[in-house]
């Protein structure tokens, strides 16, 4: 309710900005996509794999977003129907070059018995080498690496959730699917994203 | 508290996001002070969340002012087309 109550303030806010790029002022529309630029930019390079390709795909989405601003309605922000239309263009091109990977299943669903719901014994290992790799740059850079990893569907939401902080609401509306649904993929896609972080880690 | 250690691993992403209510945080709470597996799976989830969150080190960012710069042209083309036909209607 509070994340609802923000979103209708920002938006009352928003209106000048909305009527500035429906006219089509340059300068309004060089604030809007200075400020949400290097985010959407960011997104689409770990979304697609390579800086030359994202480049192309925000400049599609972008002029794209330009032409067709009219349909915005003013249901979601400006900043998640950025995201949507950078989101919507990079799928077409990871489609299109098959670095589109099936989510696969649940790791989850290995690690407890049945009956109980406790720890399988053999689930994983406790040995405590991550804990020691904690504060080192190459846990970092594992991460990283494991996240440009995920199926396209795990990783979207951690890098709109994690790596751009975009709010609940937001992302929500950038994906159009519900908070509950939300929260599901985002646990789904730490637990996979944890489950290959893990695995890197002990394979060293 | 949970007696469960499945149902904790379904509310971690929850309790981390602090999007959980005070019924679900005190059986979570309670839970990991009983057992250290889900503490530890709990930790790894927090420090993952905390490193996803910091810039990538091998990382360079994608040249933004030229995305910018093609876009902006893009924008001013068009009003300049739009201004022709404002002209025309007299405005
Ligand atoms: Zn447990």
């Amino acid at each position: 309710m509070r994340v609802d109550e923000k979103h209708q303030i920002m938006t009352a806010e928003n209106n000048n900005q909305i009527e500035g790029l429906k006219k089509g002022v340059p300068s309004v529309w060089q604030e809007v996509l200075t400020l949400n630029g290097p985010g959407l930019l960011g997104y689409a390079t770990r979304m697609v794999g390579d800086k030359a390709t994202a480049e192309d795909v925000v400049q599609d989405a972008l002029v794209n977003v330009f032409r067709s601003i009219e349909k915005f309605d003013g249901r979601c922000t400006i900043k998640s129907w950025l995201y949507r239309a950078i989101r919507n263009r990079a799928i077409d091109e990871i489609r299109r070059r098959k670095r589109f990977i099936d989510i696969g299943d649940d790791p989850e669903n290995e690690y407890f018995e049945d009956h109980d719901g406790h720890w399988r014994e053999d689930c994983f290992e406790w040995d405590g080498h991550a804990a020691r790799e904690l504060d080192s740059k190459r846990l970092l850079k594992v991460v990283h690496d494991e996240i440009n990893n995920l199926p396209h569907a795990h990783r979207e939401v951690l890098l709109m959730k994690e790596v751009e902080g975009l709010d609940v609401k937001e992302i929500c509306d950038a994906l159009e699917i519900s908070a509950g649904n939300l929260r599901i993929r985002i646990h789904r896609a730490r637990s996979v994203l944890r489950a290959a972080v893990w695995q890197s880690l002990n394979k060293e | 508290m949970y007696r469960r250690c499945d149902e904790v691993s379904d509310k971690i992403s929850e309790i981390i996001d602090r999007e959980a209510a005070f019924l679900t945080r005190f059986r979570f709470y309670t839970h990991l002070m009983v057992c250290s597996k889900c503490r530890d799976y709990f930790n790894q989830f927090k420090l993952l969340k905390s490193a996803s969150r910091e810039p990538n080190p091998g990382e360079l960012p994608a040249d933004f002012d030229k995305v910018m710069g093609f876009v902006m042209d893009e924008v001013e083309k068009e009003l300049d087309k739009n201004r022709v036909d404002d002209t025309l209607q007299g405005s």
